[in-house]
Parts: C-alpha cells; sequence; structure tokens
C-alpha cells in the first residue's frame, strides 16, 4: 500500500519556490526532485516514516510523515553543509559530495534562455573543460563539442550523448556526394533534433571516472540529458498548461571587406586603375580601357570617389557602390512555439510537450525547421513496480547550401564581388551572371542569387527516440531495473545543382536515403544496505547490449535534361550506391561504494566489453575506475565559522577501451573509381564493364582496443556560509593504442594502413567559481565563472611517424604533429632564422622559407565564461561573457581576397608598409619600405600562408537575458498561474582580432580539422523576445 | 559470440577475378596517367598547351612537392601499379598469363614515367606493404630501367605461351587482342632503349640497335595503336575534354601562342587536327594561341585543343604509330654514328606521313609540307628535324617532354611570351630553364624520407633544375 505526497519547496531566504530539490523517502534511495517551481510529487511506501528535502546551500529538511498528503516545506539556508544531488553515469543520482570525479550541470532555463536551435551550442561558455565551436551562420549549421581536449588523434572525439539513459547518434551526415567536404561543408550534428524545451538538466560527465561505466562509448565524456517529468499538484483540478513564444532576428556579421575599390585593374604599362562594370560587353559592358574586357576578376580598379571623368560620362553618373555581403544576407528570423501538458493522478504523471522551431536563416532560402512531440509518462504499476516511457518524435527540415572551395559555393560569387556589381539586380534582369562570366560561360563564378533560387542541399530527417524504464523493488534494498532504448531516425539527404550552373553546367543531383537505428539495452541490479551506524554500502552489477546499424541508398544522376527536375528519370547518367554498416557492442559491469559517516566515499567499478569491431580472440577488453571522495571539513568544527563552510578532497584512477570502426581487420576492394580530383572522373560501369581495384586501406587483422588512463583530483571548497564555492580539478589524460589510420608512402602498395599506435596526453585544469555577493530580500546578485586550460601532448604517433592528416588540402592542411601539437596548421611561411626572427631580403620583402612547415595551431591556450545573474523581485539580468584565448584560425578566404582585391586589408592599397625584421644579407634590421600594390597583393603576400593565420582569440557577450516576472497579485485573479516576459542577445558584442569578427566557423563541421576557415557563412548576432505563460 | 562475428563489410568484396581488376587497371591507367596530370602539366613546358590564368603556376615552373604528389602518390603507385601487382600474383597463380603479361606492360610504362620525372624511386622494395614494408628503399633509374625491359621481356614471353584465359570486352584497349599487346611491348622495348642513348655509361649506337631489334620483332601498326575510346555520357568523356573544355573548373589551359604560331609559320596542315578555330568574337575564324598568363580579351577568343583530341567521346591514344617511323629514324641515324644514311630519310619522311595520315590528310594536302622539311644532310640539322617533326607528331603526348630533355630538340625558350601589343610579363618564369624534372612528392617527404636520393633538395626551384640520370648531355 503506498500513497503519494506532493508539495512545493521554498527557500527560506527569498521566498521563492527552488527547482532541483532532492526529495528522498528517508533511509531509501527513492526519490525525485522538484521542478522550476519547486513542486514535487512522490509515491511514499506505507511503511515510510518521513521525507528529506536536500538542496544546495541549504540546510536538508526531514520531514515526518502524518496524513496529510500535502507536504510544503520551507528550506533554510545552510551555512555549513552541502548536499547537492547530481546525475551521474547510468543516470543514478548521487549527492554530488560523495563523487571522486568532476560533474557539472545545467540547468532548463539556462538552456532555454540561449536560443540555441542546436543543443550543443547552448552548452557554450557555461561547462568548464568544454569547448563548443560553431561551425558556421547558415541555419542547420553542425556544432562541435570536445570535453578536455582531443583524445583520439583521428577518431572521434566529440562525447556520447545519452538522453533519459539511452545513447543517442549525434553524427553529422552528407549523403552519398561524390565530393569531399573540402568542396562542400557540412550538414547539422543530429544533436539538432533534441527540443531544448524539454530538457530538465544536462550533466556533463567530464573524466573517464565520471563516465567508466559507459564503456568504451563514454572515453570522450558524456552529456547526460535528463527530459522534464510530469508532476502532481493535489491542488490543481486541470492539468498545468505552459507556453511559450519566441521570435528572433538575426544578423549575418559581414565585417573584413573593402568596400572602396571598383572591379579593374591597372592594365600592363598602364599609370593608373581603369574602371569596368562587370557586364558582359553584350548587356552594356563598359571598360574604361576601350581595348579592354568589360568583365574581370579583380577589384583592383579606382577609388569610388575617384573615379575619372570618361567613365562617369560612360555611365551617365557616379557608379553606383553596393555593398554585396551586407546586400546578400538578410536578417533571420526563428519563431518557437512550445506548449506543454503535464499532470498526474493517484500512482502515474506525464508530460506531453509540442514544439514548432521555425528558422528562416540569414542566407535567402535557407531555412531550418523542426517539429517535435515529447512525451513521458510515468507509472506506478504496483507497490514496487514502476514504469516510465518517454517517446519523442521529431521532423527536421533543412534547406542548406553548398559551402567550400567550389564554384557552386554561394560564398564564392560573394566574398570575391566586387562594390561595383550589382548581382541581384542582374540576376533578375539575366540570370546566371557574374561580373566575370556570362550567362552562357561554363566556368567561373555563379551569381550568389541565382544559386540560392536554383541549387540546394536539402534534408528532412524523421526521428524517433523512445525508452522505457522498469524499476522492481525486490526487497527494500534491492532493486532491478531495466532500460531499454531505440533511437532511429531517416534522413532524406539530396543535391539539387540545376542545369546552367557554372562549373556542372549540365546539372547533376543524388537522393540519398539514410537510416541509422541503434538499440540499446541496460539490465541493472542494485543493492544499497547499512553495514552498521557508521558504514554503508551500495553496489550494481549490471549488463549492457548495444546495436548500432546504419544503411543509405543513393540514386545519383549526372547531366539533367529538365531544368529544376531533380528527379532521377531526367538524368542522362545514374548512379546507385548502398552503403551499410552494423556494430555490437556487448559489456558488464559493476559497481560498487562504500559510505563512511557521510564524508568519506570510496567508489569503484569494472567494466568488459566485447565488440563487433575488433578482430575474434582480441575483441574482448576490461578496464576499472576507483575514485575517493573526502568531505575533510565534517571532521573540523566549523558550524560558526563565518568563513570557511564545506571542504572536499577527491581523486580518482580511471581506465576507458576503446574499440575501432567496422570493418578495418579485412582487406577488400572497391569499386574503380578514376578521378582526377575535382575536375572529371570514370564512373563505373563504363561502356558495360564493371571495374574493381583493391583497397588503398591496408587492413589489419590485429588490431587490440584503445586505451584511455586519466588520473583526476580535485577539491570543493564552499566560503562566506556557503556564499562562494571554489571547484578546482587537475586531470591527466593518457590515450593509448590509438586505432589510427595512418599515412603511409604510397610505394608501399597503400595510402593509409590501420595501426594501433600512438600515445596522447592531455593534462588540465579546470576551476569553477560560484558566488552570490549580494542577496536580500528582493534583489540578489551571482556569479559564475568557468576556467579551464588543457596542455596537449601528441607522445608518439606510430614508429617513423612524426604527424597526422586531419583535414585541408594537400597544402595547406591542419594535422597532428608530435613536436607542435593537435590542430597544427601546416603549410609553407616566412623564412625566418634560427631565433625565429623574419627574415628581409635587401628590397625589403620576407621570402617563402624553403619548406612547409608550423605556421600556427588552432589550439586555444584557456577558455573561460562568466555568467552575471542580477534579480530584482520578478525581474532578472543575466549576461554571459564567454572567451577563448591562444589558439589560431587559418583564414583561407584572404588567399583568394587578397588575390581579388576585396580583403579588408587590401584597403591599404598604394601606402607603404616596413617589414618588421631582419636583412639576410646582412642581419640589420629591415627598414626598406614595400609598396602594396596590386602585384604586392597578388603576387606576393600569399607566397606564403602565414599572412592568412589569424588569432583565433575573442570575448563574446554570448548571451544577455532580461527576464520579467509579472507580480502574483497582478494576475491572482486570472487562470494564469505565471506570465514572464524575455529579451535575450545572442552575441551582441564580440572582440577578437579576426578579420571577420567570429572567428568560430570552420568548413569541417564538427570534424577533427578545426580552424579552417574557408567559404563558410559567417556567424550571426541578434535579439529574441519571448513569452512564457503557464495556467 | 556469433553476434560479434558481423565484421565483414557488406559494400565491398574481399576478392574479386582477373576481369574485373584488368578494367580497373586500364581505366586508371588510361585517365589517371596518360591522359592525367602529367601530361597536362609536361605539355605547358614543351608548349604544346600554355595556361592563361593569373600565376605563378605550373607555366612558369612553380611545382612544388605537393603538386607532385597525386601523380605519384594515388595515380601511380596505388591506382595502377599496386594493382598491377595484384593482378600478376592472381593471374600468375591461375596460368592467366595473358592477364598478367598486361598487367605488366602497363606497370612497366607506368614505371618509366615515374623514373622519367622523378628519376631513383623505389620498385624492387615497393608494393610489399602487407610485409610490413612501409618506407621502401629506392633503385636507381639504371636498375628501374633493367627491370622495366625485364618485365616487358616476360610479358612478351607470357603471351608467347598461350595459356589461360583471353581477355574480352574487359580489355578497353585491343580487346583480348595479345597480338597487338606484344607489339605494344616491343615498341615499349624500342622507345625505353632509346631513351637511354646518351645515359652514362650506355652506347647510343648500341640502344639504337637494340631499339631496331625491337621494332624489327614486330611493332605497333598504324591499325594496332594503343587507344582508349570515351564516350559522349556525364562520367565517361575523355580526359582532355573533361579537363580542358566542359568547364568543371577552369577551361584556360590552351594552345600555347609558340605552338600555334610554329604550325603557322610552317603551314603545317595538322593545324586543323590539334588546334581549333575560334568561333566567336574578334577572331573568329583564326587559330590563336596563349600564353601562361591572362588574356588580354575575353578567353572565348583563343582557340582551344581540336575535338580529334577534347571531344566527350575522342578516344585517348596512348602514343601515336608515327612514333615508330621517328624511332627508327632517329635510331638509323644514331646506329650510323650520326650520320644521315637513305634509312634515316625513309624513315623520317614515313614519319612524316604517318603523322599527317593520323589525321587523314591527303597527301595533295601534304606534299608541299614534306617537300619543304625535306631531311638535311647535316646531321645537327637533321636530328633536330627529326626530333621536331617528332614533336609535333606528339602533341599532348609525354613523350615530346621525355625526348626534349634527352635530345635538346626542338630548341625551346621559356615561357616568357608575351600577348602581341604586351610590354610587360605579368608573371614572369621562376626558373630561367625549361624544368628537367619534378620535384620528390610531399608523400614520400613525409612518410619515406630516409630514402629520397640525398642529391635532390626539397625545395622545387632546386631540385628542378638537376637532370636525371640519362639526361646527360
Amino acid at each position: 500500500q503506498e500513497r503519494r505526497i506532493s508539495g512545493r519547496v521554498t527557500a527560506s531566504d527569498t521566498g521563492e519556490p527552488l527547482g532541483g530539490v532532492s526529495v528522498v523517502i528517508t533511509g531509501s534511495t527513492l526519490g525525485t526532485t522538484t521542478d522550476g517551481e519547486g513542486n514535487y510529487s512522490i509515491a511514499v511506501p506505507s511503511d515510510s516514516k518521513s521525507l528529506t528535502f536536500r538542496f544546495v546551500g541549504y540546510l536538508s529538511n526531514t520531514v515526518e510523515l502524518t496524513s496529510t498528503n500535502q507536504i510544503n516545506v520551507v528550506l533554510e539556508v545552510d551555512a555549513t553543509n552541502l548536499s547537492e544531488v547530481v546525475v551521474t553515469a547510468l543516470g543514478i543520482q548521487r549527492e554530488k559530495r560523495s563523487l571522486g570525479y568532476s560533474v557539472q550541470d545545467v540547468q532548463s532555463q539556462d538552456i532555454v534562455n540561449s536560443r540555441e536551435p542546436n543543443i550543443v551550442n547552448a552548452l557554450a561558455g557555461k561547462v568548464a573543460g568544454v569547448q563548443i565551436n560553431n561551425s558556421g551562420g547558415q541555419a542547420g549549421s553542425s556544432s562541435r563539442i570536445v570535453i578536455r581536449g582531443n583524445s583520439s588523434l583521428t577518431g572521434e572525439n566529440q562525447p556520447l550523448f545519452v538522453i533519459d539513459g539511452i545513447p543517442m547518434d549525434n553524427s553529422v551526415n552528407r549523403g552519398e556526394t561524390s565530393e569531399s567536404i573540402l568542396f562542400n561543408g557540412a550538414g547539422a550534428n543530429r544533436a539538432i533534433d533534441i527540443d531544448p524545451n524539454t530538457i530538465e538538466n544536462i550533466s556533463v560527465l567530464k573524466g573517464a571516472a565520471a563516465s567508466a561505466l559507459y564503456g568504451s562509448r563514454g572515453a570522450f565524456g558524456v552529456v547526460l540529458i535528463t527530459t522534464k517529468r510530469g508532476v502532481r499538484d493535489a491542488n490543481r483540478k486541470f492539468p498545468r498548461v505552459s507556453f511559450s513564444s519566441n521570435f528572433a532576428v538575426d544578423n549575418a556579421i559581414t565585417d573584413g571587406y573593402q568596400t572602396s575599390y571598383h572591379l579593374g585593374l591597372t592594365p600592363a604599362g598602364g599609370t593608373r586603375p581603369l574602371f569596368r562594370n562587370g557586364l558582359p560587353a553584350e548587356l552594356g559592358g563598359y571598360n574604361e580601357d576601350p581595348d579592354g574586357n568589360p568583365q574581370g576578376t579583380t577589384s583592383w580598379g579606382p577609388h569610388k570617389d575617384s573615379v575619372s571623368q570618361a567613365v562617369i560620362d560612360a555611365l551617365g553618373g557616379m557608379p553606383t557602390v553596393i555593398d554585396p555581403r551586407k546586400q546578400f544576407y538578410q536578417p533571420a528570423h526563428v519563431w518557437t512555439n512550445s506548449l506543454s501538458i503535464s499532470g498526474g493522478g493517484e500512482r502515474s504523471n506525464y508530460i506531453i510537450t509540442y514544439t514548432n522551431l521555425d528558422q528562416k536563416g540569414v542566407v535567402p532560402n535557407n531555412y531550418f525547421r523542426k517539429n517535435s512531440l515529447t512525451a513521458n509518462m510515468t507509472s506506478q504499476l504496483a507497490e514496487n513496480f514502476t514504469s516510465s516511457t518517454s517517446v519523442s518524435y521529431t521532423n527536421s527540415m533543412n534547406n542548406r547550401f553548398a559551402e567550400g572551395n567550389n564554384s557552386r559555393s554561394f560564398t564564392y560569387g560573394l566574398n570575391f564581388a566586387p562594390i561595383t556589381f550589382d548581382s541581384k539586380q542582374v540576376y533578375q534582369e539575366h540570370g546566371n551572371v557574374t561580373w566575370q562570366a556570362g550567362a552562357d560561360a561554363a566556368a567561373g563564378f555563379n551569381n550568389p542569387y541565382w544559386l540560392v533560387d536554383n541549387n540546394a542541399v536539402p534534408s528532412v530527417v524523421d526521428r524517433i527516440i523512445a525508452s522505457n524504464e522498469l524499476n522492481y523493488d525486490i526487497f527494500p534494498w534491492l532493486k532491478l531495473t531495466n532500460r531499454v532504448g531505440l533511437d532511429t531516425y531517416t534522413d532524406e539527404v539530396s543535391e539539387q545543382v540545376n542545369i546552367g550552373t557554372k562549373g556542372t553546367t549540365n546539372g547533376r543531383m543524388f537522393a540519398t536515403l539514410l537510416k541509422s537505428t541503434q538499440l540499446n539495452n541496460d539490465l541493472i541490479l542494485s543493492a544499497t544496505s547499512d553495514i552498521n551506524e557508521d558504514l554503508s554500502f551500495s553496489a550494481l552489477v549490471g549488463t549492457n547490449y548495444n546495436d548500432r546499424k546504419f544503411t543509405s541508398r543513393t540514386v545519383r544522376g549526372l547531366n539533367l535534361n529538365i531544368p529544376g527536375f531533380f528527379d532521377i528519370s531526367n538524368a542522362a547518367t545514374q548512379q546507385a550506391i548502398q552503403s551499410d554498416s552494423r556494430r555490437r557492442i556487448v559489456g558488464i559491469y559493476a559497481s560498487g561504494t562504500l559510505e563512511y559517516k557521510n564524508y568519506l566515499f570510496l567508489n569503484v567499478t569494472a567494466r568488459n566489453d566485447w565488440s563487433s569491431t575488433l578482430p575474434t580472440g582480441s575483441n574482448s577488453f576490461f578496464y576499472p575506475s576507483a575514485s575517493l571522495s573526502w568531505v575533510f571539513s565534517e571532521l573540523l568544527d566549523i558550524r560558526d565559522n563565518p568563513y570557511f563552510s564545506y571542504g572536499k578532497l577527491r581523486a580518482s584512477y580511471a581506465q576507458a577501451g576503446n574499440d575501432a570502426n567496422p570493418y578495418l581487420t579485412m582487406q577488400t576492394y572497391s569499386q574503380a573509381n578514376p578521378s582526377d580530383g575535382t575536375r572529371g572522373e570514370i564512373i563505373f560501369p563504363f561502356r558495360g564493364i564493371n571495374a574493381f581495384q583493391i583497397s588503398s586501406l591496408m587492413a589489419s587483422n590485429t588490431l587490440s582496443p584503445e586505451m584511455v588512463t586519466e588520473i583526476e583530483v580535485g577539491t570543493d571548497l564552499r566560503f562566506f556560509r556557503n556564499r562562494m564555492g571554489l571547484e578546482f580539478s587537475y586531470y591527466d589524460k593518457t590515450s593509448n593504442r590509438q586505432i589510427l589510420q595512418q599515412e603511409i608512402a604510397a610505394s608501399s602498395g597503400f595510402g593509409t594502413r590501420v595501426v594501433n599506435a600512438g600515445e596522447i596526453s592531455n593534462r588540465g585544469i579546470e576551476v569553477i567559481l560560484s558566488g552570490t555577493p549580494i542577496r536580500t530580500e528582493s534583489f540578489s546578485w551571482d556569479v559564475l565563472v568557468n576556467f579551464s586550460r588543457n596542455r596537449y601532448q601528441l607522445k608518439s604517433i606510430a614508429e617513423g611517424v612524426d604527424n597526422i592528416f586531419l583535414g585541408g588540402f594537400t597544402d595547406p592542411q591542419i594535422r597532428a604533429d608530435r613536436e607542435h601539437g593537435y590542430g597544427v596548421i601546416w603549410s609553407l611561411g616566412w623564412k625566418r632564422n634560427e631565433n625565429g626572427v623574419l627574415l628581409v631580403d635587401d628590397d625589403g620583402y620576407p621570402m617563402p622559407a624553403d619548406e612547409l612547415g608550423p605556421i600556427g595551431n588552432v589550439t586555444p591556450d584557456w577558455l573561460g565564461g562568466i555568467r552575471n545573474t542580477f534579480r530584482y523581485k520578478g525581474l532578472s539580468l543575466s549576461a554571459l561573457i564567454d572567451t577563448r584565448q591562444g589558439g589560431d584560425v587559418f583564414n583561407f578566404d584572404l588567399y583568394y581576397t587578397t588575390f581579388y582585391g576585396t580583403a579588408k586589408v587590401t584597403e591599404q592599397r598604394g601606402t607603404y608598409t616596413v617589414w618588421d625584421g631582419i636583412r639576410e644579407s646582412d642581419g640589420q634590421p629591415n627598414t626598406t619600405p614595400v609598396l602594396q600594390d596590386q602585384a604586392y597583393f597578388q603576387n606576393f603576400y600569399t607566397q606564403s600562408m602565414e599572412e592568412l593565420v589569424e588569432d583565433g582569440s575573442f570575448i563574446k557577450l554570448r548571451e544577455v537575458t532580461i527576464n520579467y516576472q509579472l507580480p502574483d497579485r497582478l494576475i491572482e485573479r486570472t487562470p494564469f498561474e505565471g506570465i514572464s516576459v524575455s529579451a535575450t542577445g545572442r552575441n551582441l558584442w564580440i572582440k577578437s582580432n579576426f578579420s571577420y569578427l567570429d572567428p568560430e566557423g570552420s568548413l569541417f563541421g564538427s570534424g577533427n580539422a578545426q580552424g579552417f576557415y574557408h567559404a563558410v557563412t559567417p556567424g550571426t548576432r541578434g535579439v529574441t523576445f519571448g513569452l512564457n505563460v503557464t495556467f | 559470440n556469433d553476434k560479434l562475428d558481423i565484421n565483414v563489410d557488406p559494400n565491398a568484396p574481399s576478392d574479386v577475378p582477373e576481369d574485373l581488376l584488368l578494367p580497373a587497371v586500364l581505366s586508371n591507367f588510361s585517365f589517371e596517367v596518360i591522359g592525367g596530370w602529367a601530361v597536362r602539366n609536361s605539355s605547358l613546358w614543351t608548349k604544346h598547351l600554355a595556361r592563361a590564368v593569373p600565376g605563378p603556376h605550373e607555366g612558369h615552373y612553380r611545382l612544388t612537392a605537393n603538386d607532385a604528389n597525386n601523380f605519384w602518390r594515388f595515380y601511380s603507385y596505388i591506382d595502377v601499379m599496386q594493382n598491377c601487382k595484384v593482378l600478376i600474383e592472381k593471374a600468375t597463380e591461375n596460368e592467366n598469363y595473358n592477364y598478367s603479361a598486361i598487367s605488366k606492360i602497363i606497370f612497366a610504362w607506368n614505371m618509366s614515367m615515374i623514373t622519367d620525372l622523378y628519376g631513383d624511386a623505389p620498385l624492387s622494395n615497393a608494393f610489399q606493404g602487407t610485409d610490413g614494408v612501409i618506407k621502401p628503399s629506392y633503385d636507381t633509374q639504371e636498375e628501374i630501367y633493367r627491370q622495366i625491359q625485364q618485365l616487358l621481356d616476360e610479358s612478351i614471353e607470357e603471351i608467347s605461351r598461350e595459356i589461360g584465359e583471353i581477355p574480352g570486352s574487359d580489355d578497353f584497349v585491343y580487346g583480348g587482342n595479345m597480338d597487338n599487346w606484344q607489339r605494344l611491348a616491343r615498341t615499349l622495348k624500342a622507345r625505353f632503349y632509346l631513351r637511354l642513348s646518351n645515359a652514362p655509361g650506355y652506347d647510343a649506337a648500341t640502344q639504337a640497335e637494340l631499339a631496331l631489334q625491337a621494332l624489327n620483332d614486330g611493332a605497333i601498326t598504324a591499325a594496332s595503336v594503343p587507344s582508349y575510346g570515351y564516350v559522349d555520357e556525364a562520367g565517361a568523356e575523355n580526359p582532355w575534354y573533361q579537363f580542358a573544355i566542359d568547364g568543371k573548373w577552369d577551361n584556360r589551359d590552351r594552345p600555347s601562342l609558340f605552338y600555334v604560331n610554329m604550325l603557322l609559320d610552317t603551314e603545317d596542315p595538322r593545324i586543323a587536327y590539334q588546334i581549333s578555330q575560334v568561333t566567336s568574337g574578334d577572331n573568329e575564324g583564326e587559330y590563336v594561341g596563349v600564353t601562361n598568363n591572362p588574356t588580354p580579351s575575353p578567353i572565348a577568343n583563343y582557340s582551344q585543343i581540336h575535338s580529334f583530341y577534347s571531344a566527350a567521346d575522342a578516344p585517348l591514344y596512348w602514343m601515336v604509330y608515327a612514333e615508330v617511323p621517328f624511332m627508327r629514324a632517329e635510331a638509323e641515324f644514331l646506329r650510323a654514328g650520326e650520320m644521315v644514311n637513305q634509312s634515316v630519310i625513309d624513315a623520317y619522311e614515313e614519319g612524316i606521313v604517318a603523322s599527317m595520315e593520323f589525321y587523314g590528310i591527303n597527301s595533295t594536302d601534304y606534299s608541299g609540307y614534306l617537300a619543304d622539311n625535306a631531311l638535311s644532310s647535316a646531321a645537327g640539322t637533321a636530328y633536330e628535324q627529326i626530333m621536331t617533326q617528332k614533336y609535333i607528331a606528339n602533341y599532348l603526348q609525354l613523350e615530346a617532354y621525355n625526348d626534349f630533355r634527352r635530345t635538346g630538340y626542338p630548341e625551346l625558350p621559356v615561357n616568357a611570351e608575351l600577348y602581341p601589343g604586351a610590354t610587360n610579363l605579368d608573371t614572369a618564369p621562376e626558373l630561367d630553364i625549361i624544368p628537367l624534372r619534378l620535384p620528390y612528392p610531399s608523400s614520400e617527404r613525409q612518410y619515406n624520407p630516409e630514402n629520397i636520393p640525398a642529391n635532390i633538395p626539397a625545395g622545387y626551384q632546386q631540385a628542378m633544375v638537376i637532370p636525371v640520370w640519362w639526361d646527360n648531355d
């Protein structure tokens, strides 16, 4: 027999409701937490005596049960103790004081307030040791998240995402494009399908000890997402309804271009730059040089204010000047509407949330739309048997455009566009005409307006994530849990390149239907026991089964017949491509915790995995972890100490194994595809004959699992009656026996081989400083500071190998290098002496180095975030400043824009500069000025790539939110329970030395090669207005 | 454990038969090697073509270790020669000697291109990655040519055995005509004997004698020129079409001003099959070449490579028959101690006629040209005439670059031409000679640096002025 107790928890100091309060049946592990309004509801067995309420910074409160089912509790501020509860591996809630490792959580409101459609972006600046990088400003772009540095040379470095206990897919699908990501860009990471409105809490498990029970898949950290649960409120007759509506306006950042000089150039032997209007002769083309071509590629023409009278006469006035970037990017609009209904009965509760997101991007016709319906139902099936089922369905629709090193990328026709030429008007009147190519030209830049009307890379995802958790209390001290989950989606990715696209004049298309399915099951038996008054013990054993299956089917067509018709029947050449993979892991694990007098905690885990991707016979791997937490302040009498309130020391050691990708253990053949890169190919079957060749990847049947070993020590300290807290962590993580695809000399017969090799060390510190400098009845000021730095060292790769290619071109590229670290920008620098001083020739010019070498590193020195929150009655103001310091960005756009004369730096044309270096000939400081003219920027400036390496440091006012909660007295006579309005600014202020202001773009999306900025949509900033209503 | 035994790639076979490997070898060799980057680049240096693109680029002799990488790494060692090696092993084991013979010919041919362009290269220690050799040692060019001749001898012998499967439609070049393959092997032998005419320790007359012997054993005829037929469908077109005409990236690699003017000045009737007339604009109906700098007027006002070579469905000629009589002419000339005799004259004239007839030009249309270009009796002039005629016949063939380096003929100026009327060169060449080799590729510099010959510097400008071993003037 049991009954349900519910009520509301408020704080003694502010009188405000407290969310996230742990409500536990005293002496058991059964419990719940309060929701954002402080409400809770819990099923209580009849023999239970009392409930214990715990929340960080407050004294725990144990309330005896009486006949009433409604218990409202006021928690007193605790000057001495802490009992914060966090979600840990396998969804187990534990008191933070008992943890021997670092876990940091982010609450619902902080996620929603970021107003980011992509959940990964919502974590930026909020968790110490976590680096987020958004790949670009198109709606539906991917974001990368890495915890505590890159631990794997070439494999996945991003953490495992777990939602309500089951792993979910966060991959980026590009469909069966024939082209490298360099020439097309990347789409969204699939965590974008999660509805932020359904999230109660995100808990980030940073180290191997925290994630050890997730086995091989948790080796790079875990992002644990817990969704909201319904609560029963005995005072209500009707379900609680919450509605929120947000409208955002975003604008693209278009810094980095000169806006003064026209299309044109100084002809050979000429004395001054001559103007061209960029139109083909037959459309009214004009060149100041009567023998010259009215079209051209370069903005080396006259200054907009000093065009010659001849030009003014010919054009009938001064040439019109436009800013092509400002003209093209439009204000983005994002509408988000979310409706949630929740409630509960005696034995069950539920919540249903529907959210619609409609994002119109800064690029015309670019959109991301998402509809998601999420439901959770938790029921008490019997006295000792509960079931919780979550189902979410998401439909995501993304229409995006190719980016990257390609004339089909709209950024080409945009970033190199002169201020002379109105691409929009010309497109509307004449079609795909640019300032350097007529409508019929087979090659050259495409008009960006034409591209976004004629080409696209659409994707439609239908995704279902369903999970069920059954809990059976065999005895009060012994519980059996089974958690089964399914994450499955289809993604219809396609490419549409219309007839008339320069570079692909006959058009092409592909349509891929891909399907990803992940099935996961955990069966866990857990027990708790008080050995004596001082010592208690809890333990669990479990098994895990994980199956991931991926299939894709593609039809690809070349040479279309009917314009704008992207069906395979319309293609003169048709190809069909299939791609499948499947992998399984079976694991067993155990965990045990000893707790002594509530101040000393020892936790030990062990797991063994068997993976399908490793050779039979060596596919089993075992790894242990141990962690210790010691709340030493319990030994001190500090109850009345006004300065020092709480102190804990912790230490952990853990290993995590990792398996390989599928199908690396057996040598295979693949269909031949003679190709010269981007210019051409032969597709088989050819003339009715098929052809296969041996794979250039040398397989290995002797692979063994990778191993990550991590030691972490840390401390949690609280001061001034808990008004200030300091958490510090130091970790030292080593990844060994990496499974690499190592490039080797092709004269071996192979381009790459699969090998176990490499040792990587990541060491770092994380500091979390929290405080409440002011807290009065009506006003409070809270501060949260995150700081982290990570030091990477590649101790070895493979015998005789010093570096590994991560991404980029043959030159330039991003690589991991033994001597120079991870994310090294490798290309041709300037010649320097042995002290690194720039050498200059007798004419005052630096000289290209003799050999390629490191010219930068994209890895930041440190990351930090500061959040200040001010509350005055119903009004709150919160500001998040996020910074990344150190680390370079390779701005490959400048390679072209300096040549074409559209880069901001070329505005200095005609002026002299003196390079800071010494003359090679006599060792004296260089004093010879050099003229920065067209030849300087076109022929000299990018002879070395060093001028393209820019500082990637930034300080961003990432979020600033003003929220106003209407006073209760205004709405007490209405059906409304709460009404609030808010305004959020995103990236309103950015400080950086990067040409384009926001250095967060990456052509490689969420791939390992970061800091490669080239032909991507710039970052955005904007304001969101929101309304939240509960009734 | 059965549940874990699923690691077999469903999309990639673990074994394939000879008749699926052969088309891959032939198609990769044709598209990526014979019709690929190497000849696109060497044609800029032999001035058959020029690249009317702002520089500095390959037309200005700027060619870095990275630029030299793909041809070595992906096209030659991986896509062609490794698959030749796999096919040779499989066919030998199955006693399908026709397949191993063809594979050895392609292997030898590709290896000759590697050594001609780069010099010493891995061969006897190469293709042993599965045995753990990931940093193969280099063989000298002399040793490589010894092995190439041996491979060709083996292929001739294997065909003679007449054992095993005979290829059919999977042989895109000869459709299984093994006699033609044998002829091709002998023709290549002759080519490679002559290659060493100036090599240190080798005697020109002896090499000429060996070359003549190989040709006399049965060389290719006008009817058995090796070629690969392409199709006018997307993803099946001729590589010159895909590179220079359809504009996937650019279409500004065009016949050079120097070469077009040379044909115009000599009223060479072959111009109508090598160079296309401008179809519109100011120069309509004319033959106008480009330089290695951007054109002063729109690119459409300049000639393209003629559709004889660059139509989407044009066959790619792996060599031309005229090379046989021109080899004969040179060999007779060298055998006679660099003297002109009737055998030299006959072979020389046969070469010109073969080249004319290759395009279907009638004798009435070339007899005047033939008379104007009668072989001089002066040895020096005669040698230049032979090699110049061979150079014209070898339009868009890598062999023109090899012959130029070996004999110095025809005399070619460095790429510093100005467009008519222009006074300044936008970008000047980075070397004052035509490059003599390629720098070693970046992948070898990165993954096998210990074995690269120490006398070849990493810097491309320093490397490209060092002649290869056989180029011994």
